[in-house]
């Protein structure tokens, strides 16, 4: 078959087609089934050359031969052959629109998916929530087969975490790149852009897809397509939404009701004076505490009520609220000639359940025009500006502090207290910041974008993209003078710069360039050149270019006036630091590709990048690519069963992609110090490694689009199959590997790993019931995937130590997320690796069994294992999502989105901290030791404590699997309904988020896994392979909406 | 196309990219470049520089890190706290009460398991090990990468004087690691190339002697030097400017360095034998180097806090041991230390109070984590000594010996040598100098046991903060089990219901020295047979 391709091709060069006789001049119409014009439909005198396009007001006129047939097209529709006649009118019916949709992503020039090799995912805007945040990244939540995209935090502009099929790199995160209408958005976070201009969102997931983009597509690719301006009326749509948002706390976390301290005959708490009697603890005149005594003796219960000097204050409901949360969107767009436009403005107004909030404003234009024939330029802007005022996120302070302290207390002057003294000892006062300390950081992004595009002829077409993308950042975390705060100013204890507060500032710029030219060349044998053999080549080749500038300044002001005033009025100013770095990396993209008729096709190509990051910066990094289709429901034998398996395509392809290291990782520097005579020169203790390079994807995938019509009846008339198994293999990963430090340093970031993932992914959409009145679709996406450590150069293995939390350590041979740890003893005859005993079995009668556990009766301890076993692992078995959407007519419509995620595990560090001080609320829940029941401390205490303090145990490692109802939407549309004049659309919106969860997991939000505290000062970030760690995560919201759209026209 | 091809070659020189915001290591080529460099010791070796292996969320650098182990398992402060692993690093075996009941250690299998337990690369920087194995083999390094620059360097003026300067600096603080890693760890490597290390581990008395070795080789080429402008334009520039010439000390001189060097001789000397197993010809080398150490004005090796943080080496608020202690809550004193106050001294009253509410067994990690007392900063102003003074540049922050540790050295050779009224004599002038209006203990007929008793409490006192109180209690057989002779007898403690007792005993049953560090050993295994554990 290949080598007849390839002579067909050879001919074609030698022979070109002959030219026909063409007398008649044909005009005619292309229109839809429902009679509006098709612009840009194909009209092609089948077996010559000649052809033309339709017109904005689909129509043409072609010169053709008496007898000749039309052959018409376009895409999104079924191709017709017509028999040439004057005054035509082609119908085209709509095309099945799984296999009609247009792909771009991943493909160099675009591609309908009947011809795809590739596993794209294409999600139209119908297709995603409105959220209350307005944001791409919460609406791609369960969207998205085989991805993990879960939203970690509640916290008002935290981005989701979204990694595409398994782990690829250490270094970098999960997260793709961004493109915007095909070019990178580098510097802006996915969040920015507003839901409400999106048309469409394209993913691929990895190397096999993302070649065309070389040594950045590693980690795959989510492309935003904004919306353009149609041919038709001018079309005004208006749209508010409100939205209450609140906390989730599913396994219903709280700190004790009781305590266990020493008190006194009467019941109060206690405490030793400076006079060294015991008295009744009490509060000072600073809101301090005296130091209680905790008692976890063995014989010491969690049993006492707080009473007498000593209240119980909750204080998860003193940290969080009830939020609430505005969009406003308002979008005018239209098309008149050769232009069109689309202009949107939303405005999203989020508070956070802590404190602070998040305003955003979006301005998008995209307009178009056709210059002159054939040549199409495009403008795409989007002005973005957010101020954020959040930052006093204090999930670990409010949960750590003892529960007797009122955050709600106020000095004599009504001022809160910072520290609580004997309350806590990591604890600190939310009350405290939410006073003093107050964050404002203005973003401004510019994602503008210019297209030129220029249809040469039938055969070449040329494309232009240029983008700059700017994120301007201003920051600053303010602290108030707190020098009249009589706590503060007694105890030195402060927020921010100084007693008497200061302004801590950073300005950055980002700025990013992609420029990226492509020319394709596309000939169809049989159209173009009347040969028998339907073969259609594209040949394509791109050039790109990518620029990042980072700029960044810190600037500190301390000493503030105690009146109103800003950084000018503070006693000293400071410039602490100045930063900039620069990034180049260009590359040259071939791929051809050829098509035999509709049957199936195969490409080859490749990318070739340079970079300044690379370790020999003249070198290229080059990234090979192929890929293959067989549409077998294209072969006469299939016609026995293509009435109700109407199309079949298996499909395979390969391809490299990278990712690359750090900006300055590769120079070697000394770090420097300015003192008062001069500076100080000292060497960094990581050193650069002037070797690094490119980290490296292998991947394969394989996969199927079936398309089912089994039932002629109202019950599934329609359903889409679509199934990719995927393997992937990463060499030279980048992290840092030690050194031994008496050589002066010690560490070094190099090309350490070798990793490998595989999994696969399914997604259904199908039409369950389909009636004139009355429609229910529903859309599954399921997906599956592990990544195994393969090699480690240069280190036996590499511990992610993150704070004080469990550790995962990379292992070659070993999944990553594999938890290591102590289990709790369930025997007292249990024997360690060894076959020997744990507990000598002359001592046995000293220990039962408490819950399931192996427990030291005199000292109602748990026992623990003093070696170390696999726990689990804390990457979700699989993720699945359902979507139902039901519609009434044309004016009721009712969905809702079930996602799933499986087999999970989740660390809860947070519990575990909880318990070393006996804060949690298990401390409160008796048990039977010993044949007495007690709410027994020292048995709680020890699962912190016991076989390594705070080290990771099994108890806490827990089924985290959840079953969420994501979204539920209830709209009415009372235009259509009842036939309001002017108005297209008048439909009001009843939705919910997160309403309701379903899952074993005792800490708040089996989700939430972001970790905001907990890390010390430690500036290393929680990697990918750490997720699934729940220490002070900050928990979703689950909320309840209620929005407005109107449609004028 | 070919005009899209011809954008390569035009952005080929693009990818050069130079970063910009820190010196490229050419600068070590010139001579301000080594003098920068020289200077970076203070950096590298003490500052709180940022280096992600030890970073456990407490704060950085030796004068609060390893200030707080020595201060800690020398049991002048507690810190309960996990980071670092200090709740364990300066946490007793056991506490016998006055009563007789026998508490032991509420958390973990004892100081010399939890800590070896964490002696692994899975604990990050909770591994006590790291950070004084850190700063001192980078200082050493440092030391190296100077010494491999001086020849190709040119210098202006008196270059021959210019080059001593920098060789002399590079040797002392070579001795200086090299003495610490060996008064510390079990073993230890000697490497004198930049950059570069070797697996030939040697104990750590052979350490010791290469830190005797380096220091003496500084002090061959300071003995013979003279304040002139070569030492001088080196010097000043080599020392930040607000660290030098202080209102006590005045300017640094060739002879002030030499003193130096002699007093952290003897110190080295000193701490790293058991008292019981000293011998008179021990005694007579520590009194020959203390008899050329510091005298009260000489400039002794300190670091100063700066107002502007940036040009601080370390943090202005909460980089110190003393800032830690004073203010933050975050090290606390211990009733071991108060005890050791005798009635009477001015230095108590000066730096410390009741606390209004007293700790108790601190979050339930043990009894020996409280206490009825708390330090305060700059001092009541009776005119004894004050530990800390939280206002800027007022501290000297001492990183090598001092005036009053000669002056306790000597005295207490000459104890141990038989000369118990000398020694006493000198006892008594540390007290004046610092103010304790205390009665002069010499002439009062004390036994040999009680000058000893004397001497055990004024070092503690007397030279609270700048880190040797571990090294006493090792020395003197403190921190073994107390089944082995070791331990505390008629200590402090608060019991866990607050009730104070004054005859407890404290097995403290410590590692005597620490193990080479598994970070280390994991890349750089040794080739050599000696023992990288400690034997207890």
């Amino acid at each position: 078959m290949r080598k007849k391709i390839l002579w067909s091709l050879l001919a074609s060069c030698l022979f070109i087609g002959t030219a026909i006789a063409q007398n008649l001049t044909i005009t005619g119409k292309v229109i839809d089934e429902k009679g509006d014009p098709i612009a840009g439909a194909s009209v092609q005198v089948k077996g010559t050359r000649t052809g033309v396009n339709t017109d904005a007001t689909g129509a043409f006129s072609v010169k053709a031969a008496s007898g000749a047939t039309l052959v018409v097209t376009s895409v999104g529709y079924e191709a017709k052959s017509v028999p040439a006649s004057n005054n035509l009118t082609v119908r085209l019916a709509t095309e099945s629109k799984f296999l009609s949709e247009v792909v771009v992503t991943g493909t160099g020039s675009s591609v309908s998916k009947r011809k795809l090799a590739i596993a794209v995912q294409s999600i139209s805007s119908d297709k995603l929530p409105s959220t209350p945040t307005a944001s791409i990244d919460q609406a791609l939540v369960g969207k998205i087969a085989g991805a993990q995209v879960t939203s970690v935090s509640g916290n008002p502009g935290a981005p989701v975490s979204i990694q595409l099929r398994g782990v690829n790199t250490i270094q970098s995160g999960s997260s793709p790149m961004v493109l915007v209408d095909g070019v990178e958005m580098g510097a802006s976070a996915l969040n920015t852009i507003d839901l409400n201009s999106v048309e469409k969102v394209e993913v691929v997931q990895g190397a096999a897809a993302a070649t065309v983009y070389g040594a950045q597509g590693a980690n795959g690719v989510i492309q935003i397509f904004t919306k353009k301006g149609k041919i038709g009326k001018t079309q005004v749509q208006f749209s508010s939404r409100v939205s209450q948002d609140e906390y989730i706390n599913l396994g219903g976390v709280h700190q004790p009701l009781n305590h266990s301290f020493q008190v006194d005959a009467s019941g109060n708490v206690v405490m030793k004076n400076s006079a060294g009697s015991l008295v009744p603890l009490a509060q000072d005149q600073y809101g301090y505490w005296g130091n209680p005594f905790w008692l976890a003796g063995p014989n010491d219960k969690n049993d006492k009520p707080y009473t007498g000097n000593v209240k119980y204050n909750d204080h998860i409901a003193q940290l969080f609220k009830t939020a609430m949360t505005t969009n406003n969107n308002i979008s005018i767009a239209g098309a008149k000639d050769k232009v069109d436009y689309a202009i949107n403005i939303s405005q999203l107004n989020q508070e956070s359940i802590i404190d602070g909030g998040l305003k955003r404003t979006n301005l998008t234009a995209n307009i178009g025009a056709e210059i002159f024939k054939d040549f199409k330029i495009r403008s795409i802007n989007q002005l973005v500006y957010t101020e954020s005022t959040i930052g006093n996120i204090d999930v670990s302070s409010a949960l750590y502090t003892y529960p007797f302290a009122d955050f709600m207390w106020k000095d004599k002057d009504g001022n809160s207290t910072r520290k609580m003294g004997g309350a806590g000892a990591n604890s600190s006062n939310p009350q405290y910041y939410k006073q003093y300390r107050t964050y404002m950081s203005k973003t401004v992004d510019l994602i503008p974008s210019v297209n030129a595009n220029y249809k040469v002829n039938k055969f070449l077409d040329l494309d232009y993209k240029f983008s700059i993308n700017q994120f301007n950042n201003d920051y600053n975390r303010t602290a108030a003078n707190q020098s009249n705060n009589i706590s503060s100013a007694q105890f030195n204890s402060y927020t921010g710069e100084g007693l008497k507060g200061g302004i801590y500032n950073s300005i950055s710029r980002y700025t990013t360039q992609n420029s990226l030219g492509t020319a394709n060349l596309k000939f169809d044998l049989a159209n173009d050149f009347g040969f028998k053999l339907p073969i259609v080549s594209t040949t394509t080749a791109a050039y790109d270019y990518r620029k990042k500038k980072y700029t960044s300044t810190a600037n500190s002001y301390v000493g503030l006036p105690l009146y109103a005033a800003n950084a000018n009025q503070a006693e000293t100013k400071q410039v602490l630091d100045v930063y900039d770095d620069l990034f180049t990396t260009f590359g040259y993209f071939v791929n051809q590709r050829f098509d035999y008729g509709d049957f199936g096709g195969f490409s080859a190509g490749l990318r070739s990048d340079y970079s300044s990051t690379f370790g020999d910066t003249k070198k290229a990094q080059t990234f090979p690519r192929g890929d293959a289709y067989v549409r077998v429901s294209s072969f006469k034998f299939w016609d026995k069963v293509s009435s109700w398996f109407n199309d079949f395509k298996i499909r395979g392809a390969f391809g490299e992609a990278g990712i690359q290291p750090g900006v300055f990782d590769r120079i070697i520097t000394l770090n420097n110090v300015n003192f008062d005579n001069g500076p100080a020169f000292y060497n960094a203790s990581r050193v650069a490694n002037p070797m690094l390079t490119v980290e490296r994807s292998r991947e394969t995938e394989i996969g199927f689009d079936m398309n089912f019509k089994p039932s002629k009846s109202n019950w599934f008339s329609n359903i889409n199959l679509v199934g990719t198994v995927w393997s992937r293999k990463g060499t030279d990963v980048i992290w840092v590997v030690p050194l031994p430090i008496s050589s002066g340093a010690s560490e070094i970031k190099t090309n350490a790993v070798d990793l490998s993932s595989k999994g696969y992914e399914l997604s259904l959409e199908a039409s369950v019931y389909s009636s004139k009145n009355f429609n229910w679709n529903l859309s599954s996406v399921y997906g599956s995937s592990k990544s195994y450590t393969d090699a480690i150069y240069g280190a036996t293995d590499i511990p992610l130590v993150w704070g004080s939390a469990a550790t995962y350590t990379l292992r070659p041979g070993e999944q990553m997320g594999t938890i290591y740890g102590y289990k709790a003893l369930t025997r007292v005859d249990q024997k360690d690796p060894t076959g020997a005993l744990y507990i000598a079995a002359a001592d046995a009668g000293k220990y039962e069994i408490v819950d399931g556990r192996v427990v030291e009766t005199a000292s109602r301890k748990v026992q623990f294992t003093p070696d170390k076993y696999v726990l689990g692992n804390t990457t979700p078995a699989f993720n699945m999502s359902f979507t139902n959407s039901f519609s009434y007519k044309d004016f009721l419509s009712l969905s809702m989105q079930v996602d799933v995620v499986g087999g999970a595990k989740q660390y809860n560090q947070t519990k575990e901290w909880m318990y070393s001080e006996g804060l949690h609320n298990d401390f409160d829940k008796p048990v039977t030791i010993g044949g007495v029941s007690g709410a027994y401390t020292a048995y709680y205490k020890s699962f912190y404590d016991a076989s390594e303090s705070n080290g990771t145990k099994d108890y806490f490692l827990e089924d985290a699997s959840f079953v969420r109802l994501r979204n539920v939407a209830l709209s009415f549309d009372a235009a259509k309904f009842w036939k309001v004049p002017f108005t297209n659309k008048l439909q009001i919106v009843f939705s919910g988020r997160n309403l309701m969860t379903l899952t074993k997991y005792s800490g708040m939000d089996p989700e939430a896994n972001q970790n905001t505290t907990g890390a010390g000062s430690t500036g290393t970030q929680q990697t990918t392979v750490q997720k699934g760690l729940d220490y002070w995560s900050f928990p979703n919201t689950k909320s309840y909406q209620i929005g407005i759209n109107i449609g004028i026209n | 196309m070919a005009g899209l091809l011809g954008l390569q070659s035009c952005n080929k020189t693009e990818l050069e990219v130079t970063n910009l915001n820190q010196p490229s290591t050419d600068v070590l080529n010139s001579e301000a470049g080594v003098i920068a460099y020289a200077k970076g010791f203070y950096k590298i070796g003490f500052g709180d520089q940022n280096v992600n292996s030890l970073n456990d969320g407490l704060g950085m650098g030796m004068m609060l890190i390893v200030q707080g182990f020595h201060e800690s398992m020398g049991d002048n402060v507690f810190i309960p706290w996990g980071n670092n692993n200090f709740k364990f690093a300066d946490n007793p075996l056991s506490v016998t009460l006055d009563d007789g009941t026998k508490v032991p250690n509420p958390i973990g299998a004892g100081q010399i398991y939890e800590m070896r337990l964490r002696n692994d690369r899975a604990y990050g920087a909770t591994n006590a090990f790291l950070p004084e194995w850190t700063y001192m083999y980078f200082l050493n390094n440092a030391s190296n990468v100077l010494l491999s620059k001086l020849d190709a360097t040119t210098f202006s003026g008196d270059a021959a004087t210019k080059k001593k300067v920098l060789q002399g600096w590079a040797y002392l603080w070579k001795g200086y690691a090299y003495s610490r890693i060996g008064s510390m760890y079990i073993a230890g490597v000697i490497t004198d190339k930049p950059n570069a290390t070797n697996g030939n581990f040697v104990s750590n008395t052979a350490m010791v002697t290469e830190g005797i070795k380096n220091l003496e080789a500084a002090k061959a080429i300071f003995a013979g030097m003279s304040a002139n402008e070569g030492f001088t334009s080196i010097i000043t520039n080599i020392i930040p400017e607000f660290m030098q010439n202080t209102a006590e000390f005045g300017a640094i001189s060739p002879s002030a360095i030499v003193k130096n060097i002699n007093t952290f001789a003897a110190r080295t000397l000193l701490v790293n034998k058991r008292t019981k197993d000293m011998t008179a010809s021990d005694w007579s080398t520590i009194l020959t180097y203390a008899n050329a150490g510091l005298g009260a004005t000489d400039y002794p090796f300190l670091i100063k806090t700066f107002s502007d943080n940036s040009k601080s080496v370390f943090d202005k608020d909460w980089g110190s041991f003393g800032s830690y202690t004073a203010y933050n809550d975050t090290y606390k004193i211990s009733e071991r230390l108060i005890q050791d106050f005798n009635a009477g001294d001015k230095r108590f009253e000066n730096n410390f109070q009741l606390a209004a509410s007293a700790v108790v067994n601190q979050r339930g990690r043990g009894i020996t984590f409280g206490t009825r007392y708390e330090m305060f900063d700059g001092g009541i102003g009776n005119g004894a000594y004050t530990y800390f003074h939280y206002d800027y540049g007022t501290d000297n922050f001492y990183i090598g010996g001092t005036y009053e540790e000669n002056e306790l050295m000597k005295a207490e050779a000459l104890m141990y040598t038989g000369k118990v009224e000398d020694g006493l004599k000198l006892l008594d002038g540390v007290r004046t100098a610092q103010g304790a209006g205390l009665a002069a203990t010499a002439g009062t007929g004390l036994s040999l046991t009680a000058a000893k008793e004397e001497l055990r409490k004024e070092r503690r006192i007397a030279l609270f903060t700048r880190g040797l109180a571990f090294y006493d209690l090792r020395r003197m057989g403190y921190i073994d089990p107390v089944a082995s002779g070791g331990g505390r007898k008629n200590a402090w403690v608060l019991d866990d219901k607050g009730n104070f007792n004054s005859k407890a005993t404290i097995d403290y049953s410590y590692l005597s020295y620490w193990d080479v560090p598994k970070n280390e050993l994991d890349f750089n295994p040794s080739t050599s047979t000696t023992a990288l554990k400690s034997p207890n």
